[in-house]
């Protein structure tokens, strides 16, 4: 299914400015500001604790802000009580009404809304067949497995036709095989409706796999927000190259644009940060850019190493490395599996590894994220 | 079709939910409003009676000060200790051993042994002390084991309050003895320590909560109980019976009030150890403890199936005799056996006037105290913001545990038979004894409906709300339906009290709300024995068929509208 995005310079449909949050003398939300576009979907990604679950009640209006503005579809809605505002929502737990039935749950909300018994019977048959579980309709939420009781809780959170639909760790509660097969079905079928998401995650898989643009959030703070790969590439800050996949670290001394010392070693490096010089800076590079040589080398980008460990698993391995040049601590690399044999990566096995210096990111050094 | 899926919702839908909000935060003043009426006002003027002579001018602490001197006053009051004392300490120790039956042996019949232990809740306190007047009074089949000494008096008390606090004992030990964690008592097996070590380690220790808390229920319970003392008491004065007399006796309603307040001091004093005790109370048993498995051992076993078996003996036969009492002609010279005691129009000219009364009291209370109970821990459960509303609505829910059914009978003289409160049209009315026996057994009721309630997914507000569904509707369609069995059960308790409750409507009834109950203690003071145990066996055998119905019930509903339960 082809990505189809709406039109850059739209209005956007769901804008957050200066949002905070405190409890007491903590500060859960801190200045949160964003634009999310129409039929977007968007991640709010991070650790236990980043107030990304809080974000997501107070634009649900299910907790209140201390401070800040919200506007959704040109109202302002940061006054308005939960109930006067136009989302849906689904649960971790998936809250579904024990004591209704599939059918009943779905159609729980259409009741009462001047639509005939027939139309609302048809519309329950119609979700249900969307989300695949047609066949379920009358079981109880006890007799559904998880996946199914998730995917009730999808229809009735759609069958009111919310303008946004917001989805609180929606698969956390289930195993990662249902979680996988689960996360495809709902990608497409919110660009089927073309329905504005929120998905708050802690799993970064999720985050990168299902949406159309992330928000990484540590302690309160958007830290970035952007597409996936952008987020993955070009992590701004030392947090999220951390929290987003796989990395190696070491401090540096930054010396002008291009060229860090790590250690005694003067290295060159294509980032396009600038510092002070002397500035401490970290430099860090995604063990997939490691490039592993035979024999020992040293010079430049590149550094003597030896093999720790080689981990496999499946099509790529793990290989922990010492390079005492680059970094007190082993650093990682990911190889290809044929590569094991042709480079002869053997543990106690003396290579060389080469650091790419457009690879190398520089961050700065921040009291949380000192790895 | 995916055209009806998408797009927004049509504004219409989007309705009055604020309005719904704050209704709801009205209602809850409602019943802020209702418990200062019922709870806080009438213990106020108590309060303020206590420290006014009978004419109202105010006397500073004159009362408290002729309650000392004065003999008889004094001496009910450490009666009453003496009693509680020991009556607590046989009814705890019984208690465990029974709970330690239930829950820690392989005895047979366990279960049956459980129902049996629970029969002193379907009847009045007053049945087991009329059983022991057949048994051990001067007319008596086993009178020859008192040795000479009456059973009207301390002896009888101590033995019907046992009988009478058994049960709740039983249940608070029970739940107590029933947490435990097996690898404890493998480790102590480990370490090579007898059977009598470990239970003095682990067991003891380990229900020290339920033992404080089975204490303090019980004192509590016996210190501030009517029925027993008024049946077999004779001349010996406990404050239950003075501060009767004092206010029926010698309408001296100050003095009344002082011996209330003196009736208040265990209760308020077990709240506070209470809250002492929780707070230091560590939790032995963890989300990881391995459940006990219970080996069998026959020479325990055995033990404790004579234990059992004489305990339930002696239940089956205080309802048997009493039984048997209310269908003899003449106890003990004509054991022929007639129906004419049950002919209560015979007896007095109330007749079964009363016994509809009780119907009517506890269909009336057990109707308006459910819908009120469970609609009030719905409301401190959900209503948004209010906090402050809301604590003190959970705390004044709380309170009626503490006062005693005397005293909250005789607040309510003092407020609602007050000339210059317009609430006074109540008094001497149905009303007010619906209004009494709520509030007097509000706070079980209302603990069972929070625990039902805390246990519904707390999401579904969020989702009632994003699907734009008063709560009023989430109220009717999924809360109550999940919460049946509770509201089932708070029915149940609601009714079985109102039918045998004496304390706090023997001060308010009037000519023409007489209940059972209350007439079983009169016709007892006028020596009619044997009517009053036909009228007990009646309550009783009302009650136990009342048990059956709703349990029937209740399983009915579940199977035809509970489906959902099962998988």
């Amino acid at each position: 299914m082809s990505r189809l995005k709406p039109p850059d310079g739209e209005a956007p449909y769901l804008t957050l400015a200066g949002v905070s949050k405190n409890y007491g003398a903590i500060r859960v939300l801190d200045e949160v500001s964003f634009s999310i576009r129409k039929g977007e979907f968007v991640c709010f990604l991070g650790p236990s604790g980043c107030g990304k679950t809080t974000l997501l009640r107070v634009i649900a209006g299910l907790e209140s802000q201390s401070a800040g503005d919200i506007q959704q579809d040109g109202r302002e809605i940061a006054r308005l009580p939960a109930s006067e505002r136009d989302f849906g929502i689904v649960f971790q737990s998936y809250a579904l009404f024990p004591n209704l039935t599939a059918t009943e749950n779905v159609g729980f909300g259409l009741k009462g809304r001047g639509l005939s018994r027939t139309d609302i019977a048809r519309r329950c048959a119609e979700l249900l067949e969307l989300v695949g579980i047609a066949e379920h309709a009358a079981k109880y939420p006890s007799q559904l497995s998880g996946g199914q009781q998730q995917r009730v809780a999808i229809a009735r959170a759609i069958a009111m036709q919310p303008g946004l639909l917001l989805l609180d760790e929606p698969l956390s509660a289930l195993d990662a095989r249902v979680r996988a097969r689960l996360r495809e079905e709902m990608r497409d079928l919110q660009r089927k409706l073309g329905i504005t998401t929120i998905m708050v995650t802690h799993d970064q898989d999720e985050a990168l796999s299902m949406a159309d643009r992330v928000i990484v959030m540590n302690r309160g703070r958007v830290e970035q927000f952007d597409t996936p790969s952008t987020i993955y590439r070009d992590p701004s800050t030392a947090f999220v190259a951390h929290f987003v996949g796989d990395i190696n670290t070491t401090q540096a001394v930054f010396q002008d644009r291009g060229q860090v010392q790590v250690g005694d070693r003067l290295i060159a490096c294509r980032s396009d940060r600038s510092y002070l010089a002397s500035t401490t800076v970290l430099v860090s590079i995604r063990p997939e850019e490691v490039v592993l040589r035979p024999r020992a080398a040293s010079g430049g980008n590149v550094f003597s190493a030896t093999v720790e460990t080689v981990e496999f698993s499946g099509i790529l391995s793990r290989i922990r490395l010492s390079v005492p040049d680059f970094s007190q601590r082993p650093i990682h690399a990911c190889v290809l599996g044929n590569q094991i044999e042709a480079l002869n990566i053997r543990e106690g096995e003396e290579l060389s590894v080469a650091l790419p210096a457009e690879k190398l990111m520089l961050f700065s050094v921040e009291g949380d994220a000192a790895c | 079709m995916l055209n009806s899926l998408t797009g927004h919702a049509p504004s219409h839908i989007v309705q009055k939910s604020a309005r719904d909000e704050r209704s709801l935060t009205l209602l809850l003043g409602a019943i802020f409003l209702f418990q200062i009426v019922t709870i806080v006002l009438p213990l106020c003027f108590l309060l303020i009676r206590s420290v006014q002579d009978n004419d109202g001018g105010f006397v500073g602490l004159a009362n408290f000060r002729r309650f000392m001197t004065e003999a008889g006053l004094a001496q009910a009051a450490i009666n009453s200790v003496f009693i509680s004392s020991i009556s607590t300490v046989i009814t705890v120790s019984l208690g465990f051993a029974f709970a330690y039956l239930l829950t820690r042996t392989r005895t047979p019949f366990r279960s049956t042994f459980r129902a049996l232990s629970m029969i002193p809740l379907l009847a009045p306190s007053l049945l087991p002390a009329l059983a022991l007047i057949y048994l051990f009074g001067q007319k008596g089949v086993l009178r020859d084991l008192m040795f000479g000494h009456s059973i009207y008096g301390p002896i009888g008390i101590v033995m019907a309050e046992v009988i009478f606090a058994f049960p709740q004992a039983v249940l608070i030990l029970s739940t107590s003895l029933l947490m435990a964690d097996q690898r404890l008592y493998d480790a102590a097996l480990a370490m090579r320590a007898g059977p009598v070590r470990s239970f003095l380690a682990i067991t003891l220790p380990s229900c020290r909560y339920g033992l404080v808390s089975a204490t303090l229920a019980v004192f509590v319970k016996v210190f501030t109980d009517f029925g027993a003392p008024a049946v077999i008491g004779g001349s010996y004065p406990v404050l239950a019976t003075e501060i009767f007399k004092q206010v029926i006796g010698l309408f001296d309603f100050s003095m009344g009030a002082v011996v209330g307040l003196c009736l208040l001091v265990p209760a308020l004093l077990s709240f506070i150890i209470e809250r002492r005790v929780l707070r230091g109370n560590v939790s032995m048993v963890s989300a990881q403890s391995v459940p006990l498995t219970i080996k069998p051992n026959r020479a325990r076993d055995l033990a404790f199936l004579i234990f059992g078996g004489v305990v339930g003996i002696c239940f089956v036969a205080l309802v048997g005799i009493t039984a048997f009492g209310s269908v003899v002609r003449y106890w003990p010279y004509n054991l022929s056996l007639t129906w004419a005691h049950y002919n209560f129009e015979a007896v007095d000219n109330t007749g079964l006037s009363v016994y509809a009364h009780s119907i009517l009291l506890a269909l009336l209370t057990s109707l308006f105290g459910t819908a009120l109970v469970f609609l009030g821990a719905f409301l401190v459960e959900t209503v948004r913001g209010a906090a402050q509303l809301r604590a003190a609505v959970h705390f004044l829910s709380m309170v009626p545990l503490a006062i005693p059914g005397l005293v909250l009978g005789l607040s309510y003289i003092f407020f609602f038979n007050n000339p210059d409160n317009p609430l006074n049209v109540v008094y001497g009315t149905m009303t007010i004894l619906v209004l009494s026996t709520i509030v007097h057994f509000y706070t079980v009721p209302h603990l069972i409906a929070l625990t039902a309630l805390k246990q519904i997914d707390r999401e579904f507000n969020a989702v009632c709300a994003s699907l734009r569904v008063s709560r009023y509707r989430m109220l009717r369609s999924i809360v109550a339906p999940i919460c049946l069995p509770a509201i089932v059960d708070i029915w149940g308790y609601l009714f079985v009290n109102a039918m045998t409750t004496v304390s706090a409507v023997i001060f308010l009834f009037s000519a023409d709300t007489q209940l059972a109950s209350i007439t079983i203690v009169r016709w007892n003071d006028a020596g009619k024995i044997a009517p009053a145990s036909a009228m007990s066996i009646v309550i009783f055998v009302t009650i136990a068929v009342f048990m059956l119905l709703k349990n029937l019930l209740l399983a009915r509903s579940i199977h035809s509208t509970q489906q959902w339960r099962s998988r």
